[in-house]
């Protein structure tokens, strides 16, 4: 890594905590904030110089990515720059569409779910395609202007990406909240005719291009699970500090002192996992990292959340405290980006 | 072990399974099975069917008007309660204020509150936890200063699940701010209605307002409504506190939650997936455990005395199964637990699966049960020092 850029990441680093520092007030999630992640120039940093962009690559995304599980960002960087853009970023044809996205003028939805098979098919007709079936979970789709779609082409195994205009006919959009606050929602196709152009990949290359951009997604998750971890071990590990019965700090107990100390151990492997995945020169070994780094921030994510609520007692189980939306928060995300079983035969292929 | 049980618990069982389930209302147990909150008027309207056998005081003995149940019929009763998607009864006026009215009150008292509990007339609600004192309750705040015929109550209680709802409160207060903490409390029976008394709801994690701070400012609480000796308060509210975590096990409902998350797993086809199957297996014979850990205490405590501090292991391995429960239904329906709506029964499409929907806000809110009636780590201090007694 050059010296270079790890002066452009320790920069980024301190902005993104600034940002947050400044939005955040530590409990309500921040919303509208897409067209302050475009003027902080945010949208341009995943993508390779060659595409217009910073080339900041995973470091970068998860520099970003913490501050928003730190800060509870509903901004869907994830799904928009990282998952939408990252497929827009490895394709001759979607060089168009990338660089609106860089300056934020053009906001892609990624209508497809990481590990899974898609679920909508695209039939051939004429020069172009019709697009037809739904899917679901898809992040921040009420505020998108397009969606990546993924499709199966007609009866055969093949996959082909494309790129459909969220007002196009035949696209309904059914917005459903999230139990985190957040939004995601169903887009559903129902015959909707999509031009040869706007069908992005050369035929055969989708799967492989696809697999990059998911173990992205992937590593990006386990960034925005990280940085909420950390919060509710800090939040915990001081409340231990504060909260007092039978005259002392509960913290003082022994038996919640192993607790948090398996907390922060539990902790400190998504960070390991997370911080190498992202510095690791070979394509392979950052990817079996990635997925990793993934599977670990689920079970790390799931223990510090139990853990956290149950430390704090009664407290933690109101509506209105930080902890239940962390909690919530890590939770959705191992809900809409898989649990860990759901990605142990990519990690195996990887490694 | 193996529990034989009499023809005439047989019987029994029969009886109590045929009873609740013609009475059940089917709208009621869709509520239950498919976890929906209950309204006051749920409970109630339940509570009065159970009532109408003297089942809802189904704990109480004949002399306090119970249906005076041997420990084994109890036992049944909660199995065949449980395999039903009936509502969990309120347990604060049948299980709390009455069995410490009818072991600590007076005549009067004893006249005054019991058929109200039983009958399911009055609603009551449990004022113990404090902002300063959750685990370590003696170190409540909430004073109560004699002044003639009445107590001057203020303070502030909080985590008061029901106060909402709640036509009465057993509460402890401090009467006594000289001596030892434990020495000082008292146990009092509050009005709800008095004047001076504030209820401010708070959502909980899972959205729901089941629990409240409850604020007291000034209110007058006539000294008949002591239970027992002025500054006897904690002996009381320790006596309830064994009572409390013998019905903690919470096996029964478990075997039911089980039973239906398996026939989820089947209805999905994922049954026999290698690792729903592993974890189903698992949990199943965990329960199996804590049911006979729970047979052989109550076997042990037939001739009816307190099953004591060993109790303790039954609410912390019972509280684990239902929150691993509450998981593993997450994990079952994953991400279409995500699609939640708040009155979801009725805005139900035909694809919909009912199950998956109520599942997060379950997992959350069963995050309570290793806090609340003494939490599990309070129950592990019990047993390490009174039955493994280390120091
Ligand atoms: C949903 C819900 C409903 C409730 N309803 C009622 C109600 O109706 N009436 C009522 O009076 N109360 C109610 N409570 C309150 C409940 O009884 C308290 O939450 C409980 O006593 C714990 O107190 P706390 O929450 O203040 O936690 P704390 O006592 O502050 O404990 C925080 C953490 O420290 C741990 N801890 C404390 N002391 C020790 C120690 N010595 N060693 C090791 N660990 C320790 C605890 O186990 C816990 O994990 C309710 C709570 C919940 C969650």
């Amino acid at each position: 890594m050059s010296t270079n850029l790890d002066d452009e990441l320790h920069m980024l680093t301190d902005t993104v905590a600034r940002y947050v520092a400044n939005r955040s007030d530590g409990k309500a999630q921040i919303e509208n904030g897409w067209k302050e992640l475009a003027e902080l120039g945010w949208l341009y940093l995943p993508y390779p110089e060659e595409v217009g962009g910073l080339g900041l690559g995973t470091a970068g995304v998860s520099a970003v990515m913490q501050g928003h599980g730190r800060g509870l960002l509903a901004t869907p960087y994830l799904p928009f720059a990282v998952m939408a853009g990252g497929v827009l970023a490895r394709c001759p044809r979607g060089s168009h569409a990338l660089a609106a996205v860089m300056e934020g003028e053009q906001r892609v939805a990624a209508a497809f779910a990481v590990g899974a098979a898609p679920t909508l098919a695209a039939h051939p007709a004429g020069a172009g395609w019709r697009l037809v079936g739904a899917c679901d979970h898809v992040l921040s789709v009420d505020e998108a202007d397009a969606v990546l779609a993924v499709a199966r082409i007609g009866a055969t195994e093949e996959t082909g990406l494309f790129l459909v205009r969220a007002d196009a006919p035949g696209v309904t959009i059914t917005v459903q909240p999230l139990p985190d606050g957040r939004k995601a929602g169903r887009v559903g196709f129902d015959d909707v005719a999509v031009a040869a152009v706007d069908r992005l990949d050369e035929d055969g290359e989708a799967e492989a291009l696809l697999r990059e951009v998911e173990t992205e997604a992937l590593l990006a998750a386990a960034a925005d699970n990280l940085g909420a971890m950390q919060v509710l071990y800090e939040q915990t590990l001081d409340y231990a500090k504060l909260r007092k019965q039978f005259g002392r700090p509960i913290g003082s107990f022994q038996s919640l002192q192993f607790r948090l100390v398996d907390m922060w151990i539990k902790l400190d492997e998504v960070r390991s996992l997370v911080a190498s995945a992202a510095a690791a020169p070979d394509r392979n070994e950052a990817g079996a990292l990635a997925v990793a780094a993934w599977i670990q921030s689920v079970w790390s994510g799931r223990l510090i959340g139990e853990e956290a609520i149950q430390i704090h007692g009664a407290i933690a189980m109101t509506d209105e405290h930080a902890v239940g939306r962390y909690v919530k928060r890590i939770l959705v995300n191992e809900l809409v980006f898989g649990a860990p079983e759901r990605h142990f035969s990519r990690y195996r292929s990887m490694r | 072990m193996t529990m034989i049980f009499s023809e005439e618990d047989k019987a029994f069982s029969a009886e109590v399974r045929a009873y609740l389930s013609d009475n059940l209302p089917a709208e009621l147990a869709r509520k239950v099975r498919y976890n929906q909150r209950l309204t006051r008027d749920d409970y109630t309207s339940w509570q009065d069917v159970l009532a109408a056998r003297n089942w809802y005081a189904v704990g109480w003995p004949a002399s306090a008007g119970g249906p005076g149940l041997t420990q084994t019929q109890r036992y049944l009763f909660e199995r065949e309660y449980g395999a039903l998607s009936c509502p969990h009864p309120c347990q604060f006026g049948i299980a709390m204020a009455g069995p410490v009215i009818f072991t600590f009150g007076n005549d009067e008292q004893k006249a005054r509150f019991l058929p109200g509990i039983r009958e399911n007339k009055d609603f009551w609600c449990q004022g113990y936890s404090e902002p300063g004192a959750g685990s370590d309750l003696a170190a409540l705040k909430t004073t109560a200063v004699r002044e003639g015929d009445h107590y001057r109550v203020n303070g502030q209680k909080i985590w008061t699940t029901w106060a909402n709802w709640a036509d009465w409160m057993f509460c402890l207060v401090k009467t006594d701010l000289e001596v030892k903490p434990q020495r000082g409390i008292s146990f009092l029976l509050i009005d709800m209605r008095s004047p001076g008394i504030t209820v401010r709801p708070i959502k909980t994690i899972d959205g729901d307002e089941e629990f409240n701070e409850v604020f007291f400012n000034d209110v007058l609480v006539p000294v008949e409504n002591r239970i027992g000796e002025e500054g006897q308060g904690w002996t009381y509210a320790k006596f309830l506190l064994e009572f409390e975590r013998f019905s903690m096990s919470g096996a029964a409902r478990s075997r039911r939650v089980l039973s239906e998350i398996r026939a989820d797993a089947e209805a999905l086809g994922k049954a026999d997936d290698a690792r729903m199957a592993e974890r189903l297996t698992r949990l199943e014979i965990e329960l199996l455990a804590l049911e006979h850990m729970e047979l052989h205490l109550l076997a042990r405590s037939v001739g009816g005395e307190n099953p004591g501090p060993e109790a303790s292991k039954l609410k912390i391995r019972g509280t684990e199964i239902a929150q691993a429960l509450s998981r593993l239904r997450v994990d079952l329906h994953a991400e279409n637990c995500l699609v939640h709506s708040e009155a979801f029964l009725d805005a139900l499409e035909p694809s919909d699966n009912p199950s998956a929907m109520g599942a997060i806000a379950t997992y959350l809110n069963q995050r309570k049960l290793t806090i609340w009636g003494g939490s599990n780590e309070v129950q592990r201090m019990i047993l390490a020092k009174q039955i493994l007694e280390l120091g």
